[in-house]
């Protein structure tokens, strides 16, 4: 896992996913996170793109929970389509 | 005046009687100690000093707009006479006997006959505006009510934002307007609060749906911050932090007194019964880590955010205390200016945030995309849209909020008057609302694009909200495929998912394509060999498979999260029972249980994903609850450390071959990847769908469109280049939120709202 921070955006590397928000993107309703990942060998996708508000220590590579509005969403990283689903 | 511009100014009347589309007036109040007051007390005179002060073209302006505004007026007030069960004949005898005494008063009350010569030509109209006014509140406010105590509310557009009648268009099979007892529990908890009445509605309305009327509600750090208890975000969770719906603070423990906030809360008490409030003191407690919810208490309680509440009231009385701080919330936001702006729709738009570039990422509608709430705070003017052309002209409102402020002999402060010296003031009726409507989309981007920025320079954030705009307006645009509109495919995907109850991505098989095909198609220009392609399709089709090994793991872990919320449920079922018994202390154990439990669980469930069986095992010991879930886990946290790990080391075999192959045909790889599945034919799809329980023929036309649209999303899109062409062509008629919306955004015409009441009166 690594983690840099500049002035607008912060990355989160965990195994293949990488989380980026963007600070300014942040309001009431929470902030715009993405992740990219690498979908197969030197090839990365966007598979995540949800604004909320993250839950602090939820993300974990391939599983993260965000909350919008009231609700708590589980997201997980589905190997086969390549990108986060919601559970229900 | 001359007799030129008296001339010029009666051709401007002609020209703007003869419209039929143009609709704003201006609307007038009267501020004293920032209380808007009530419409028969509008001082003229006042207002005549502030025009004599203008310039004399702002003088003619007004007089312009004043003169064609007195027939708007009237036709406005016979549009909410349309809306109801008035009859239009009585209601203009209001009007007329509302012009008489308005004329026979004014006459003697303007004691200066100098004063008045200047502005002669302008008093007419005035009266016959200020009358026009008055009029709309003295209509009878039960012709209002329908037979179901629903109330009618009459709103002039047909736009996005006519949901506020309960109707969302004019060709919608039900309506479904707001219940009388919910606006009338808002206009009473509202004055009680000192919250102005008009505003607490309007956000209402803005928050929800209409049936959402009065559930406005505060996150627990919301209730800590308005007691007034200081607090700081942490990253974790642990003893004594707040956890605010998985947000982690450090609030301090206080007993805060604040004499006017208890106040409030004291005439919220008696309003709702005068027995719940007594004399005495007693205290609204939160422990500062949330373990319970909020209670009553005689003595401040430990380790908690405590009001001191100048009043004694009993313990059951801490929910309507929580509820009433809602209030509180909506007095400190608006009290609040954004960056010296004085026009209220920036307070009020801090309910919304700021964002510069409404994002793809929301679940925000897609004309609304890309308008900057920094340059335009476009939800705080609708808001005030609201306030000026709906509620404030509602009769049943505006008297039973004048009742309530009587009853409660409360004087509450208006948003229209906020920060402003006593007087009389006038609004064009459609300001806001052609704020609204000429709100900038993607400017933003469109700045970056005219500084010649191509798509690949934008941030990942304006790429996705541009993509998604793209994806909306894909049958205009030659570069992109022939895609359905958002709205249209969410109908056909529920029409489908609710017939089939099958996920719609799954809707169409896919049939595995023979290497030879692909090793034909692919492109010729691509330098590989035979067995390079074998050994990059082996190892694609071999990662497939551990793949849906992996997926099904993981849902079985999800499953399994799934049975523990259950039973953490349990705790908390028997907490609200305990509470409903009001044995408190018991109550609070089986919270902090469940608590407990959640936190476990979640533990539990991550070190499962992370395939960590030694610790998993050490928090099954941690937490017996869990004991009946603990073959289950483990096995589940061995399956996935040994799966995951035969992935990873295959991956680790190949993986350089493959970053060399992808890096020299990166297109070309993702084109042969693509290829490896096909989607099965229409007719094919269709019969095998026909024989799912659940179809029927009319799903058919659903069915073709879904296979046509994710047909067309298998061809690889090329975003800069639709990104060129969109604002080449497109964006000059998608500009603002009038071009984007599906609406008229013009006002509703007659026939349209004896539609929307013809509905309203059948439910």
């Amino acid at each position: 896992m690594e983690a840099t921070n500049d002035k607008n955006i912060s990355h989160e590397r965990i195994g293949k996913h990488e989380l980026i928000y963007l600070k300014d993107s942040c309001s009431s309703h929470g902030c715009e996170y993405f992740i990219f990942s690498e979908a197969f060998p030197g090839c990365k996708v966007q598979s995540f793109h949800q604004t909320g508000f993250l839950l602090p220590g939820s993300y974990k590579g391939k599983r993260l929970k965000i909350r919008q509005k009231q609700i708590i969403k589980t997201f997980l990283y589905s190997l086969q389509d390549k990108k986060f689903v919601v559970l229900p | 005046m001359n007799k030129n511009a008296l001339l010029n100014l009666f051709v401007f009347c002609l020209i703007f009687l003869s419209s039929s589309t143009v609709y704003p007036f201006p609307v007038f109040y009267t501020c004293e100690n920032e209380v808007i007051l009530g419409p028969s007390k509008i001082d003229s005179t006042d207002l005549f000093e502030k025009i004599l002060l203008l310039n004399k073209d702002e003088q003619n302006k007004t007089i312009s707009s004043w003169c064609h505004g007195g027939k708007d007026c009237i036709e406005r007030f016979k549009f909410i006479v349309s809306f109801s069960t008035v009859s239009e004949k009585l209601a203009m005898k209001v009007f007329y006997k509302e012009l008489a005494a308005i004329k026979e008063s004014s006459e003697s009350e303007i004691k200066n006959p100098d004063l008045l010569e200047s502005v002669k030509n302008l008093k007419d109209s005035f009266y016959e505006l200020q009358a026009c006014q008055n009029s709309m509140n003295k209509l009878n406010g039960d012709d209002y009510i329908t037979q179901d105590n629903s109330l009618i509310i009459p709103y002039p557009f047909h736009n996005n934002y006519m949901r506020i009648t309960g109707c969302k268009s004019v060709s919608g099979r039900v309506c479904k307007p707001v219940a009388k007892n919910k606006i009338d529990t808002v206009i009473e908890e509202a004055i009680a609060m000192g919250t102005d009445p008009y505003l607490a509605i309007a956000i209402n309305f803005m928050e929800g749906q209409p049936e959402d009327m009065g559930n406005l509600s505060l996150d627990p750090i919301g209730v800590m911050d308005i007691i007034g208890c200081r607090s700081k975000r942490e990253k974790k969770g642990g003893k004594g932090i707040l956890n605010s719906y998985q947000t982690y603070y450090k609030v301090n423990k206080s007993v805060v007194q604040d004499t006017k906030l208890s106040n409030k809360l004291k005439s919220f008490m008696t309003k709702k019964g005068t027995s719940l409030v007594g004399n005495g003191k007693s205290h609204y407690c939160y422990d500062v880590a949330g373990k319970t919810k909020p209670r009553i208490t005689t003595i401040p309680q430990k380790n908690s955010c405590c009001l001191e509440l100048e009043f004694k009231t009993p313990e059951s009385s801490s929910g309507q205390v929580t509820h009433a701080l809602t209030y509180e919330f909506i007095n400190r936001k608006v009290n609040t200016r954004y960056k010296g702006k004085t026009d209220p729709a920036w307070r009020i738009q801090r309910f919304n945030g700021f964002t510069n570039l409404m994002g793809g990422a929301e679940a925000v509608p897609a004309w609304r995309v890309g308008v900057n709430y920094r340059k335009n705070p476009g939800y705080g003017q609708q808001t005030m849209d609201y306030i000026l052309n709906s509620l404030m002209f509602n009769p049943y409102i505006s008297n039973k909020i004048n009742k309530e402020k009587n009853d409660q002999k409360k004087k509450v402060k208006s948003i229209l008057c906020s920060n402003k010296k006593d007087g009389t003031y006038y609004y064009e009726s459609n300001k806001y609302f052609d704020k609204v409507k000429s709100s900038v989309r993607l400017g933003v981007i469109a700045d970056k694009f005219n500084l010649g920025g191509g798509f690949n320079e934008l941030t990942p954030r304006e790429q996705s909200v541009i993509k998604r705009e793209l994806l909306e307006t894909a049958t205009k645009n030659s570069k992109m495929p022939n895609l359905l509109r958002t709205a249209i495919v969410t109908k056909y995907e529920s029409q489908v998912s609710n017939a089939l109850k099958i996920d719609p991505n799954n809707l169409f098989k896919k049939t595995n394509v023979s290497r030879i095909e692909i090793w034909d198609k692919k492109d010729a220009d691509v330098l590989l060999s035979r067995g390079d392609f074998d050994y990059i399709m082996d190892t694609w089709d071999r990662e497939a498979l551990y793949n849906q090994v992996l997926d099904k793991t993981n849902l079985k872990i999800h499953e399994l999260e799934q049975s523990l919320n259950i039973t953490c449920q349990k705790s908390y079922t028997k907490y609200l029972e305990l509470y409903e018994l009001k044995q408190f202390k018991r109550a609070d154990k089986e919270y902090v249980l469940h608590n407990n439990c959640i936190h476990s669980s979640d533990d539990f469930v991550n070190e499962i994903y992370n395939g960590n069986v030694n610790r998993v095992g050490e928090i099954l010991k941690e937490t017996p609850s869990f004991t009946r879930h603990a073959r289950e886990g483990k096995a589940l946290a061995e399956t996935i450390f040994s799966q995951e790990r035969e992935l990873a080391s295959f991956e680790e075999s190949r993986y350089e071959k493959m970053v060399l192959v992808f890096s020299k045909h990166p297109k070309a790889t993702q084109k042969m990847y693509d290829a490896r599945t096909t989607r099965e034919s229409i007719g094919g799809a269709i019969s095998r769908i026909s024989e799912l329980p659940g179809y029927n023929s009319s799903l058919d036309k659903g069915i073709r469109s879904l296979y046509m649209h994710q047909s067309a999303l298998d061809i690889e899109i090329d975003y800069p280049d639709a990104y060129q062409e969109y604002f080449s062509k497109l964006y000059k008629d998608r500009r603002t939120l009038e071009m984007a919306s599906d609406y008229s955004w013009k006002k509703l015409n007659q026939g349209q709202v004896q539609d929307i009441l013809g509905k309203i009166l059948k439910n």
